[in-house]
């Protein structure tokens, strides 16, 4: 057996009820290196990682740890064995200090009690060797995703992991943050830490991970050193089939001017913001986390107040001040934060589409009939992947969530829609399906689109013009022959 | 094929409580609990504490809880012979009532939202101040010779025992709102997630409010319904009955977190709970031991209900084409 590699995973199965979710997965991970496992949402990555972690148990197959076959039967004996998984969604408590957290279930004791003094020396001793200062007493609620993110390597590494296992780390943090990440990842793979890295951002993958496993409806389809892969050729493994451009651009001739805000200000928020999209125009607006887009899209929709300013649709002032104006305008928002904004998990698919044409339609009653017609038309022009209209939303996986949202606002007729992050954390076929969506409602509906994203890649790809904004200012307007992500961080970084 | 009985079982699991419930009591009590004068009874028994049940499923739906409509049904009850007593007009007494009710609905819901105070604390408070408010004004008595008012309760329309011919009205009405009116669908979406109903376009504090209107009214009404059947105006009589109404709701399916919930599976839970008592009656069970068993039986249904929820779950999980990465719930 090869003594460079760390952990090896051969032919592993796992059936649920009426499922293969996996069907004989290869996975070689050598020592010290980052190893990033590639898939559309439901190739089985998740259940992967589960089964390494303990969660789950494979019906067949072997894993092999430094040569030596182990049966991981429990997280607790992943974590004996060297294995930690920091998770997509992280796990903590709030209001609990970081020490506590970082010693949760570990406590040091003294006669059967709490050893606060030396709970409080060992944190602060793997802080030292670690390089970084953070106060112990500090609760969780009051430290940012990406400091959490990093509490939980530090864990990881004070308890001795030699595998960490990365599902989506940076799809809640900033581009900054995810440069630290990266120098923390670097620094644990110099000193001999595998990695295990799961994310569906292509530039990420390419600038961290030394080897590539791409998996497809449960199998692995390929592997290798990562520098045998390009862009082109990964997505195509992944998706089963070439896809010639993933940004389905049409530029199409623009109408006039149509939609315009127009010196909105909002204290300490943003300040000055004039916008203006044509008929028929995607319009960008690029910018760091924090630079106050989202929150200047919640204040054109109604959803948050805003002190001055006017907004015109088709050359009339409209005042819009709550989101059943908004919505009765044509104006429409998909939020970033599906969880929390978007999905109704309880309910069905069809009650989840339905829910904000409601208010436009005459009469108390739902049109049932109606509504199964033109949801289930949706629902099949959308690809989502699912049992039927009447599954539970919140069955489903993100991407087919975000899917449903999506028709959500398409059942309604919109003459401008304001994309929030539309693609964040779904695979690249979902990706492309919402793209050609957009460039769809462009060319045949006319509906000016005002798309914010932190992915510039598809920033440039998708849109016509890009305001950028920083600091709650516009700091910033691109024209497509002007786009590059240089010109575009040059103003997102600059006060203006 | 076998996952189509399994879904059946779990889209129908308190019906089938339900049915084996009374086939237990069929067994033990033989033709004593099937009688039709039996069965017409326990429809009688249970008429009241389903139309509050009723109401609280709503409330229920939207993520809230009502703790007054207890207290409600004997502060409007009462009122309500009061009035009778007075005029001797039967409509003004019972729409006394049921403006009480939806007076008591719109002070618990603008307070709870526009204050954003939780309803469990406005209503639990609204609670003690109904029942001061009508002892006050009983001085702490009871109303007797409420003459016809008695008919609302006792009466019978075609044989059938007047106050079920309400709960079965009611419940058309219930269910028919929450499936084919908007409303029933704001009521789904307010409880099942705020935000996202707000992000729709959904006013969820004037659906909150309505909510509480109505539960305030079905309340009033339920204690019109009751005093009636007991031939008296008695201030104190409708205490306890919000918490029967929580347990019919959530034996009936409602999810107490909110989001879902029907006015069948409400009726259904309230039938498990009235077939219940009267069996432990039939076969002369002490009271104090009914409740106990009564208590007992009602947690198994729902850790049964839970339990069959959970598994519909990752059933339905794994079903969607094996397409998650979410994994488990």
């Amino acid at each position: 057996m090869d003594p460079g590699v760390k952990l090896r995973l051969a032919g592993i199965s796992k059936n649920f009820p009426g499922v293969r979710a996996l069907d004989g997965v290869d996975v070689t991970l050598r020592s010290g290196t980052v190893h990033a496992i590639m898939g559309e949402n439901g190739a089985g990555k998740s259940t992967l990682m589960k089964i390494i972690n303990g969660l789950y148990r494979q019906d067949r197959g072997e894993i092999y740890l430094d040569g030596k076959k182990i049966e991981v039967s429990s997280p607790l004996k992943a974590s004996e064995l060297g294995i930690a998984m920091i998770y997509q969604e992280l796990n903590y408590f709030p209001d609990l200090s970081i020490e506590e957290n970082l010693f949760m279930r570990r406590y040091p004791t003294k006669g059967g009690f709490i050893n606060w003094k030396g709970l409080r020396e060992r944190t602060r001793a793997i802080f030292a060797e670690n390089g970084v200062h953070y106060d112990p007493a500090v609760k969780i609620k009051e430290l940012s995703v990406s400091n959490i993110q990093m509490l939980e390597i530090l864990k990881a590494v004070a308890f001795k992991a030699r595998i960490i296992i990365m599902d989506e780390p940076t799809s809640s943090i900033s581009a900054k943050e995810v440069d630290h990440l990266f120098a923390v990842i670097n620094r644990l793979r110099d000193s001999g830490v595998s990695i295990l890295y799961i994310s569906h951002k292509m530039d990420e993958i390419f600038r961290i991970a030394d080897d590539i496993t791409v998996l497809r409806d449960g199998r692995t389809i390929t592997a290798g050193p990562a520098d045998s892969f390009t862009e082109d050729s990964l997505i195509t493994a992944m998706v089963g089939r070439p896809i010639e451009n993933i940004y389905p651009k049409e530029c199409l001739p623009l109408g006039e001017i149509f939609f315009e805000v127009r010196d909105f200000n909002s204290k300490g928020v943003f300040a000055d913001i004039n916008l203006q999209v044509r008929r028929g125009e995607i319009v960008g607006l690029a910018g760091l986390v924090g630079a106050g887009r989202t929150e200047l899209a919640c204040a054109v929709f109604g959803m948050d107040p805003y002190d001055s300013g006017e907004i015109r649709l088709d050359g009339k002032p409209l005042k819009i001040r709550s989101i059943g104006e908004a919505i009765r305008n044509g104006i429409l928002m998909v939020s970033e934060d599906r969880k929390k904004f978007g999905v109704l998990p309880m309910r069905s698919i069809r009650e989840n589409i339905a829910i904000a044409s409601l208010r436009i339609n005459r009469g108390k009653l739902v049109n049932l009939k109606r509504e199964r017609l033109v949801s289930q038309r949706l629902f099949s022009s959308l690809n989502v992947k699912a049992p039927g209209l009447d599954a539970e939303l919140g069955t489903l996986s993100g991407g087919n969530q975000q899917k449903v949202i999506l028709a959500r606002w398409l059942m309604v007729d919109s003459k401008v829609m304001i994309m929030d992050e539309p693609t964040r954390g779904i695979d690249v076929g979902s990706k492309f399906e919402i793209y050609s969506i957009m460039t769809r409602l462009v060319r045949e509906k006319g509906v000016s689109i005002v798309m914010i994203s932190s992915e510039m890649p598809e920033l440039i790809g998708m849109s016509d013009r890009i305001y950028v904004m920083n600091k709650g200012r516009i700091t910033g307007e691109l024209r497509r022959d002007e786009f590059s992500q240089e010109r575009i961080m040059v103003h997102a970084t600059n006060a203006g | 094929m076998s996952n189509n009985i399994k879904a059946f079982i779990n889209r129908f699991s308190t019906v089938i409580i339900l049915l084996l419930l009374i086939l237990v009591c069929c067994l033990i009590a033989g033709d004593r609990f099937i009688r039709t004068t039996n069965l017409v009874n326990i429809a009688r028994q249970i008429a009241v504490v389903t139309i509050l049940s009723f109401a609280q499923t709503l409330v229920i739906v939207t993520g809230q809880i009502d703790l007054s409509i207890g207290a409600v049904a004997g502060m409007a009850g009462t009122f309500s012979c009061a009035v009778y007593v007075a005029t001797q007009n039967l409509p003004l007494a019972v729409a006394t009532a049921l403006a009480i009710g939806a007076a008591v609905g719109v002070v618990n819901g603008l307070v709870i939202t526009r204050f954003s105070v939780p309803s469990f604390i406005v209503t639990l408070a609204m609670q003690s101040i109904a029942m001061g408010v009508i002892f006050l004004y009983t001085k702490g008595n009871n109303i007797y010779t409420i003459g016809d008012y008695k008919v609302l309760g006792q009466g019978e329309f075609l044989r059938i025992p007047i106050p079920v011919l309400f709960m079965a009205g009611i419940w058309l009405l219930i269910a028919f709102m929450l499936k084919f009116c908007k409303f029933g669908r704001y009521l789904y979406a307010t409880g099942g997630n705020e935000h996202a109903a707000i992000a729709s376009g959904i006013s969820t504090k004037n659906v909150k409010l309505l909510t509480f209107i109505i539960s305030g009214v079905l309340a009033a009404f339920a204690g019109v319904i009751l005093m009636a059947r007991l031939n008296a105006g008695i201030p104190g009589e409708g205490i306890g009955y919000e918490t029967d109404a929580i347990m019919a709701t959530i034996v009936g399916g409602t999810s107490f977190t909110g989001g879902t919930g029907t006015a069948t599976g409400t009726l259904i839970g309230s039938f498990i709970i009235g077939v219940l008592n009267n069996i432990l009656n039939l076969q002369g069970v002490q009271s104090y031991v009914q409740q106990i068993v009564k208590g007992s039986l009602i947690i198994l249904a729902v850790i049964l209900d839970v339990y069959s929820k959970s598994r519909k779950r990752t059933i339905t999980i794994m079903d969607a084409a094996a397409m998650t990465t979410t994994g488990e719930r």
